[in-house]
């Protein structure tokens, strides 16, 4: 179990990373940070972009990516207001389905229509973008049921029911991509689809299926935050996605698939939750932290880049070697 | 370079490499080679594959650097510091595809980064397409250089290439394997054109597996064998089976005598396979037991007959045949289930998924026998592992490392333990001892032998003669998509195979 914690530290780097920025936080701001309703606040906060970061890193895992999971997150809100009235559980029913089904689209125009993921999933994106709009006419869906609140704002003791929802969802994805053949299946074929393709792996049924998946946990979010709300509005969602991204990659999910995992995805939520956090108790300004988030985003991904170029290097001088 | 060029003597050596020896950590590609290229010359440079001759050429173009000994140009000693540096001195080699942009005219191509500029500053296209014309004209080609490259042919770009080239002010020119996918009527407008290279004092190496072209072309011929020059001569003092005979010669049998197995009952057998352009009436059958090696040059048709056989590659016409029963596959995972494995030519892009660990890597084709509603058993898969590990002395720290840091030999025996574990009636093995040292070689042999004596039959794709030769009950020989011979183990040599992998014989 040592062995196994020191092999994950040393491969995410993030995990130095959040230390720092808790020690950062904790030594400046003292108290205002490291309190319980302040760090009770993040977790809530986190709890809504943790199914984002699953989302994101199951698809690349698989080798792809998925930019629509944020506009598929403020339509699966909008549906769930909307149609409240018809009844509670059916519009979450509704609003569920909907993202399995953009996710199922999304990996149709991967597999079939052979489309890179990246330019398939921008035009879901504006597509359900445009389709949200449309059927919120831009006004914010006030919420019909007070009870429904209960999921994204309701508490279970101490503890904030989403957060449990969510809990529920990082032990599930886990599960999945650890012991399960689909999950091996989605490292294989992002690692290297040849040889998956090879060793008998159905690539296109398992890509589709990394997609619904993915579409189905933006939706998840998007119920979540409608309840937190009780309402849905136009904003949510609008660089939901490519947090989701960050917050992936910072978790230790490649671009180049094949890599990430559940505690990283969580971990890399966490960093970008304690940065916002940290920089609001700090009173730094909204623009800048912008721009703080993208440094750090940066920063990780090239020294992951760097890190994979000197393992590269040393691979080759292995492979003439062939040191027996 | 012009004030050297105006210097140099005819007789002295253009290009000159002296005692050149390069070693990569554990392997000696080359060892003590020297050669000397005069102007005008057109040299051909022979040997097996993995006799040292892309090493070779990657020291002259400037891709590796030379552990010991000299390059010298005009009898300056130069070191070589990268690719660009070879090209500024003069030294170009003319891949295929390589260095030639597809959606660029012809003319940009041949004057990249050269483009003739206008008063504003920018590129005078017209200005460009008549230079580029002009260099092409030199080569006697017709072709509009404002054709965008995508649109020629293979024989055209190379024309391309070399057009570039001369107008580099090239001093030698290398080409590997330049025919290959060349019609008989543009290789002998290649041959015009390097017979121009030669008139315009430009040095040519000569890289090619087929003998008539050689004598065709070439002025003289190095042979290099393992890593080693064996001979440089004129060509009228040699005849195709003397070049035949200083290629090989090697005695590589002591390492692994094949044992005796008896060869059992038909299990794999393919009637007629066609793949348009590729594959053509292919017929074979494969026993219980036995090993059959297929033999071949580079582009005969080799690995495709393994991935057409593992329902990779589609066929247009012809029967498998598995046990009696016949087979259609539409993809890998059919072959898999009627009892057929391939080990792929290419382990790290092919074979491995190199970030998983050495357990996901063996156990990635019976994931579904090793699982129960689609959750893996991790006791029954990490027992798979430990297991494989042991039979097959995989050396590793433990099942959990991942694969891309275990070394080629060891690597090539966690694909093979992957197949055993599906319990194959049928391996198909695509150069299973390339990139490993000759010790781990020797290994992957006895494994070879010990899995055909336990019946499973092996058909084993491999460049490598000795090995095929010591090896196999039986022997194919390929030439251009079609079986050419079929050769008895034991009386085969590798002069008789290479006649048939070569068209010498038909």
């Amino acid at each position: 179990m040592l062995t196994k914690m020191r092999h994950f530290v040393l491969q995410n780097n993030v995990v130095f990373l959040l230390l720092l920025l808790i020690l950062c936080f904790g030594s400046t701001t003292g108290p205002l940070f490291l309190n319980e309703q302040n760090l009770h606040n993040i977790a809530r906060q986190i709890s809504f972009d943790i199914p984002l970061a699953l989302a994101l890193t199951i698809v690349l895992v698989a080798g792809g990516i998925d930019l629509s999971v944020g506009s598929v997150l403020s339509m699966a809100a909008a549906l769930t207001m909307g149609l409240q009235p018809l009844g509670t559980w059916l519009a979450v029913g509704v609003a569920l389905l909907f993202g399995a089904a953009v996710g199922l689209i999304n990996g149709l125009l991967v597999t079939k229509g052979r489309i890179v993921p990246f330019i398939a999933t921008l035009g879901t994106m504006t597509v359900v973008r445009g389709a949200m709009l449309t059927y919120t006419r831009q006004q914010p869906i006030p919420g019909s049921d007070p009870a429904f609140t209960f999921w994204g704002a309701g508490s279970l003791g101490p503890v904030p029911v989403p957060i449990l929802v969510v809990a529920l969802l990082c032990v599930g994805v886990h599960l999945l991509l650890t012991y399960t053949q689909f999950g091996r299946n989605l490292y294989a074929i992002g690692g290297n689809a040849d040889a998956a393709f090879l060793a008998g792996i159905q690539i296109e049924r398992n890509k589709v299926m990394a997609f619904v998946l993915s579409g189905l946990l933006a939706a998840v979010s998007g119920v979540l935050i409608a309840s937190r709300l009780n309402a849905s509005t136009v904003h949510i969602g609008l660089d939901s996605g490519l947090w989701a991204i960050a917050a992936a990659i910072i978790g230790g999910a490649s671009l180049t698939g094949g890599k990430g995992s559940t505690l990283g995805a969580v971990l890399g939520v966490v960093t970008l939750g304690v940065l916002v956090n940290g920089m609001n108790l700090l009173g730094v300004h909204t623009y800048y932290q912008i721009g703080v988030r993208a440094v750090i985003l940066i920063a990780v991904v090239a020294v992951d880049a760097l890190s994979a170029a000197n393992l590269r290097k040393k691979l080759v001088m292995q492979s003439y070697g062939n040191r027996e | 370079m012009q004030a050297s060029h105006a210097g140099h003597l005819p007789d002295a050596p253009l290009l000159e490499m002296r005692s050149i020896s390069k070693s990569f950590p554990g392997v000696q590609a080359l060892h003590q080679v020297s050669l000397e290229l005069r102007a005008g010359e057109v040299r051909a440079l022979v040997g097996e594959n993995g006799a040292g001759k892309s090493t070779l050429i990657k020291l002259l173009a400037g891709v590796y650097q030379p552990t010991e000994g000299q390059i010298l140009l005009d009898g300056q000693p130069q070191l070589i510091r990268d690719p660009a540096h070879a090209l500024r001195l003069g030294i170009v080699p003319v891949h295929q595809e390589v260095n030639l942009e597809p959606y660029l005219s012809i003319a940009e191509n041949i004057l990249i980064g050269r483009q003739p500029r206008n008063r504003f500053g920018l590129i005078d296209f017209g200005q460009m397409n008549r230079e580029a014309a002009r260099w092409l004209a030199e080569l006697g080609v017709a072709t509009d250089p404002a054709l965008p490259l995508g649109m020629c042919s293979i024989a055209e770009r190379q024309m391309v290439a070399i057009a570039r080239a001369v107008s580099l002010d090239a001093r030698v020119v290398i080409f590997d394997e330049p025919t290959s996918s060349l019609t008989l009527r543009e290789t002998e407008r290649l041959f015009s054109v390097i017979r121009r290279l030669q008139a315009k004092k430009i040095a040519v190496l000569y890289i090619s597996h087929r003998m008539e072209e050689i004598f065709q072309i070439c002025d003289t011929l190095t042979v290099l064998r393992d890593g080693a020059l064996v001979a440089t001569q004129t060509l009228d003092t040699v005849t195709t089976d003397s070049v035949i005979r200083m290629m090989i010669g090697r005695e590589l049998q002591d390492l692994y005598q094949k044992q005796a197995t008896a060869v059992g009952p038909p299990v794999l057998e393919v009637k007629q396979l066609t793949v348009q352009g590729i594959l053509n009436d292919i017929s074979l059958t494969l026993h219980r037991g036995e090993i059959l090696g297929v033999a071949g040059l580079v582009g005969a048709g080799r690995t495709e007959l393994a991935r057409a056989i593992f329902g990779d590659l589609p066929y247009q016409k012809g029967e498998l045949w598995v046990e009696g029963r016949q087979i259609r596959p539409t993809c890998p995972d059919d072959c898999i289930a009627a009892g057929i494995g391939l080990v792929p030519e290419d382990r790290k892009e092919q074979g491995l998924v190199l970030p998983m660990p050495v357990k996901n890597n063996i156990s990635l084709a019976v994931l579904n026998k090793l699982s129960w509603l689609g959750v893996i058993r991790p006791r029954q898969e990490t027992a798979l592992a430990q297991d494989s590990v042991r039979r097959l002395a995989i050396k590793t720290p433990s099942i959990q490392q991942q694969v891309q840091y275990l070394s080629g030999g060891n690597q090539q025996r966690v694909v093979i333990a992957r197949w055993l574990a599906t319990h194959p009636k049928v391996l198909l093995v695509d150069e299973p001892t390339r990139g490993i040292d000759v010790g781990a070689k020797s290994e992957i042999y006895g494994l070879l032998n010990r899995l055909a004596s336990q019946g499973v039959a092996i058909l084993m794709i491999s460049s490598e003669l000795p090995e095929i030769l010591a090896m196999s009950d039986r022997i194919l020989v390929m030439y251009q998509g079609r079986i050419r011979a079929e050769l008895p183990g034991p009386q085969a040599t590798e002069e008789s195979i290479l006649r048939f992998a070569t068209g010498q014989a038909a």
